[in-house]
Formats: structure tokens, sequence, C-alpha cells
């Protein structure tokens, strides 16, 4: 299946933050979305999750607009954003909660998704306690409740040790493999190199980018206007 | 729906974990606002009533039959903390002070005053207030009890002269009047035993107990949402923008999160309630209007006042979506209850003030939370549209701010 995003446009206040970004992706693939600090990397993934309002543009998924059909996105579309998604005064149980129905929990936690992720090591640890990359697995966890057919990721492993960034990208790796479509905005080059196809985002346009995994070009890229 | 309910359950147990915290938060600021109390009445109590006397006025002619000398005795004889300043002035003058709100009120004494009550007569002394206010009310008490007084001794006086003049003729009943009067001066015209002080009704139609019981339970729940600070300064952003992608939008997630906050304040209003019944029943304590109430009918007022907690708790509710970060949240909730908490009158009964403030602070919805309380305390059961037209603004003005933060 192909994911088509289209002449996205949003403002803020009177700055126009994206203006027509486009780009395709299709189904068991990973898109790196490249891009300077304050460019829109995180605002282009909030319009695709239906956290912001886009002003106009379609993000179609076979053909349907996710922006406009917002039963299938939250079917279709998981969204982990750059912070912490979670209730910090209680359990990691209890946040899976909000988003499983009991017995979904229970089967993922003993042989799916969150049993890969490894959220049962701390299922009954307050979120508020836990360590980095136990919030960002559970973030995850979380956000794949519904077995989305795209997941969208705000810098994911930003700020981890290597152990905690291996786990995550072991996930997502695994995620792809078995037919899901990863759409990630990153300046991380070990997250970039799980990557198959990469878009620039300057002046609130996309443009198709060839990464090289050499760190230099990447910077001198990315500080070209 | 399912979200809305996990979601509302998650949130209330997120409060009941957060409970004892604010409620030794409660108890800190409870106990320092007592001990600061405390101390102002011991060290500063005195000061503070020679800086601010009640100022009374008094205007006409003063230098008949030295009224001035004795205007001047009564001022300095007054032994009550709670001073009075009676002041000579012109009447103009007396007037553009009771405009500014600067005098209590002021006396106008006739022309000829004393010479007139020497020939029998009884010229009026006129007592112009703003309106009426407690002020008003005790002057008027005090007038009642002077009149009934110069009459008494009156009847008495003449009275004993003809009794002198009838059944002892060796004795002058004018120099025997004159003893009398020296007498009843030395001891029965003794402060002490002359008045009594009795508690009068505000102007509001409420015993003071009950006004003062309805301000405090307003200032509470005002202040209660300073202690609930934990509740409200940890929450996530990201997660109420995923909620909101997720399909639980601002009206869903401020509906469950009011729905814990309320659920906070019946548990701390419960154990406040239940301290201070203890502590009335230790002071003796009482509230007329309620005191003459059974269980079932407090219970009941207790439920019909619920509407202006759960209003104040809105107000509270949008503040906190309004501010940004705990800090802003905390000052912002202490200003909006000192600042309602005094115009609208739960600190001092809102007559203290000028016309201007007391309609401004009625309008307020302490003052219009007030205002119901007060209704409800002299038999009203019909519901408030206000209470409940500013309940449902506040919340939707909240729902509102949420969504247009989560998906900016």
């Amino acid at each position: 299946m192909e994911a088509e995003i289209r002449n996205i446009h949003k403002k803020y206040a009177r700055k126009e933050v994206l203006c027509g970004a486009s780009f395709r992706a299709v189904s068991g693939s990973c898109v790196g979305i490249l891009g300077a600090n304050g460019t829109g990397k995180s605002t282009l993934l909030r319009v695709l999750a239906g956290a912001a309002r886009a002003e106009r543009g379609e993000f179609l998924w076979d053909g349907e607009d996710l922006l406009k059909n917002s039963a299938l996105r939250r079917k279709t579309v998981a969204y982990v954003p750059q912070g912490t998604p979670l209730i910090e005064e209680l359990s990691a149980r209890d946040n899976l909660r909000l988003w499983y129905e009991p017995e979904v929990l229970e089967r993922s936690l003993a042989e799916g998704m969150l049993r890969e992720l490894g959220v049962n090591e701390f299922l009954n640890t307050v979120a508020g306690r836990l360590s980095g990359g136990m919030r960002k697995r559970l973030s995850i966890g979380c956000a794949i409740a519904r077995e989305p057919a795209i997941l969208l990721l705000d810098e994911p492993t930003a700020a981890l040790d290597m152990p905690g960034k291996d786990r995550i990208l072991r996930y997502l790796d695994g995620f792809q493999r078995a037919g899901g479509l990863v759409l990630m905005a990153s300046h991380d080059p070990w997250e970039l190199a799980l990557c198959d196809a990469w878009q620039m985002l300057r002046g609130g346009v996309l443009e198709p980018y060839a990464y090289t995994g050499d760190r230099e070009t990447l910077m001198r890229d990315l500080e070209t206007p | 729906m399912r979200s809305f309910l996990v979601y509302t359950g998650l949130q209330l147990k997120r409060a009941l974990r957060l409970l004892p915290g604010m409620l030794a938060i409660c108890l800190l600021l409870t106990a320092l606002a007592a001990l600061g109390a405390l101390l102002v009445s011991r060290l500063g109590g005195d000061r503070e009533a020679e800086k601010s006397p009640v100022r009374i006025g008094v205007v006409g002619e003063l230098d008949q039959g030295y009224l001035r000398e004795g205007l001047q005795m009564l001022q300095s004889m007054d032994p009550s903390r709670f001073s009075l300043r009676l002041e000579p002035m012109a009447e103009d003058e007396a007037a553009a002070l009771l405009r500014r709100g600067e005098l209590a009120g002021y006396v106008r004494v006739p022309e000829d005053f004393v010479e007139r009550w020497t020939l029998g007569e009884h010229p009026p002394l006129i007592y112009l207030s703003r309106g009426d206010g407690v002020g008003a009310r005790l002057v008027r008490e005090i007038a009642d009890t002077a009149v009934s007084l110069v009459l008494e001794t009156e009847n008495a006086v003449y009275g004993a002269q003809n009794f002198v003049a009838d059944r002892m003729p060796g004795e002058n009943p004018y120099a025997m009047g004159d003893r009398l009067v020296l007498r009843y001066a030395l001891r029965i015209l003794d402060r002490e035993r002359l008045y009594g002080i009795e508690m009068v009704e505000t102007p509001e139609g409420i015993s003071l107990a009950a006004q003062l019981l309805c301000g405090l339970a307003l200032l509470f729940v005002m202040l209660w949402a300073i202690c609930c600070a934990p509740l409200f300064s940890r929450r996530s952003r990201e997660l109420q923008r995923v909620l909101s992608a997720r399909g639980l939008r601002g009206g869903g997630q401020v509906a469950s999160e009011f729905a814990a906050f309320v659920v906070l304040l019946l548990a701390a209003g419960t154990f406040v309630l239940l301290l201070g019944a203890l502590l009335a029943r230790r002071f003796d304590f009482a509230v007329p209007e309620l005191a003459a109430l059974s269980r079932t009918a407090r219970l009941l007022l207790l439920l019909r006042a619920l509407p202006v907690a759960l209003m104040l708790c809105a107000l509270s509710f949008l503040l906190y979506e309004l501010a940004q970060g705990a800090v802003g949240g905390v000052l912002l909730q202490f200003l909006n209850a000192l600042l309602q908490g005094y115009l609208a009158g739960c600190l001092l009964p809102a007559s203290f003030f000028p016309e201007k403030l007391q309609r401004f602070g009625a309008g307020l919805p302490a003052g219009l939370g007030l205002a119901r309380l007060r209704a409800l305390l002299q038999g009203g059961t019909e519901p408030s549209v206000a209470v409940w037209g500013l309940l449902l603004l506040f919340l939707l003005l909240a729902a509102a701010i949420r969504d247009r933060r989560s998906r900016a």
C-alpha cells in the first residue's frame, strides 16, 4: 500500500511553516524527514497524526484522505511525539490501560509487541520514575495499541543511551519488516541509517535527499538555507 | 466514549494518589494563616486599632453648653479597642468625606440643641450615613439606648422632685434633684453596665456568623485550587495532543480532569467540614440560620450550595488552563482568591467598601456565589441560572483553550 502526502500547508500566526509539503512512501519502508531546527518537521508529523490542523493538503492512504477520515486515521496512524505523552503519577500498566482494551493488553504483554518492546520489565513502575529509554518504549507501546500501519515518530531515540537506542531501533526495524510504514523526523545518524528514503524539509517544502551517512555533508546540507 | 471513561478513571486515580500531599499543603497553609492571624492580633492589634478607628463626624454649633468638651471627654474615655473617632467639622466637609467613604457617618447637632433640652424640648440629633451598613445599625442601636436612657432618667428626676415636693416639706426638691443626678452619674452611669454587645444582622439579612461562614467557605474553595497545583502543573501537553489526535478532544479531556478536581474538593471539603463542626462545638460557635435546621435540611442546603463550589472550581480550572507552568498557575490562583475574596466580601462584609466597589464585587463570580449562599440560607430553593451559566462558560472556555493549544 502507498501513502501520499500532498501539498500540506500550515501557518502559525502569520508565519507559514509548511507551504506545500509533498512526498510518497510505500508500506514496509522507513522515511527519514530531515531539516534544521524550526523548519517544521514536528509540525508536519503533528498534522499527519491529526494533532494539528493543516490549512490545506491531503494525507492519502490507499486512496483515502486520512486528514478528513479521522476514524480511519485513528486506526491506521500511530504518533509518538518528542516529549512524553504519559501520566507521570501512574504506573506503566495504568498508562497502557488508557489505550488498550484489557484483554488485548494482556495478550500483547504476553506475546505481542509490548513484550518485544520489553515493557513487562517496568510494568508496575510509576512512569515518572522510568528512565528516558523506558519512557520512550512505553510511549511507543501506548501508540501502537491499535496495530497501526503507519508509525510517526519525532526523534524517537534523542537523548537515549546506546542500549536504549538499539532496543527501539530494533523494534522499528521489525515493525518495518512486518509491512509497517515508518515516518521519522530525525537528525540522528543511527536513526537515519535505519531509513531507506530521506526527505529534507527546507522553506516549508520537502525535497528528496540522498543521505550517505557522512556527517559533515549532512551538517553542511542542513545549514544550507 | 471508552477513552473518556478510562481517562476519567485514570485522572481520579491520579488525583487520589496526589490527595495526601495536597491535604498536607492545605493543612500547612491553614496553620500558617492561623499563626499569622494570631501574631497580627497579638502584636499589631493595638497599633492597628489606633491607626484605623471608625471616623464619625460631628457638625453643628458645638460651642453650646460645653458640648465640644463633652465630646472630647467621651473620646478620651472610650476604652474599646475598635475605637470611634468623633471629629468636629463643617457639614460640607463631612458630606464630602462621607461620599468618598472616608467617614462612617456624621451627626448633625441642631441649633440651640442644649438650650432647647433645658427648656424641656427634645430636638432630634440626625445621623447621616451612606447606607444601611453595620455602622449605621450600630449607631441606631446606640441612639435607641440613649433615648430610653434620657427619657427614663427624666421620668426618674421629675418623679423624685414631685415626691419631695409632696411628701417632704422641709426639703428643697431642686437640691434633692441635683444630688440624685450626681449619684446617678457616679453610680449608675457606668459604661460597663450601661450597654451589652449584641451581634446585629448584616445588611444582607443574614447573621454575621452566617456571612462569615459563607465567605470562608468560598475562600476555602478558591484557596484549595492552590493546593491542587500538583494535579494541574504536571499535565503533559504531549499527552493532550495525542489524546486529541486519538479523538478525545479538549471538551472530553477537560470534563475528565474537572471530575477529578471536584472529587478532590469533595474529599477535602468533607474533611474541613468535619473539622469545622468539631471546632465550632468546642468553641461554642453557632450559626443561627443553621441551628434552626434539621440534619436533612442541612444536607439539602449543602447539596444546593454545591453548584457554587463547582462554579468557582471551574474558574480555577480555567485559570490553570490559561497559566503557563506551575509558578504562573499558583500565582494566578492566589491573586484570584485574594482579589475575589476581598472584593466580593468573603473577608470583610461588602458594606465596608464604597458603593462602586460593592457593585463590582457583587458582579464577580465569588460575589454571585456569596449572594447565592445567602439566598440559600434565607430559605431560597430555586436553582441559580447565573451560577450554572458561569460554571458552563468557564468549562467551555477551558475546553476551547485546550483544543486551541492541542491542535495549534
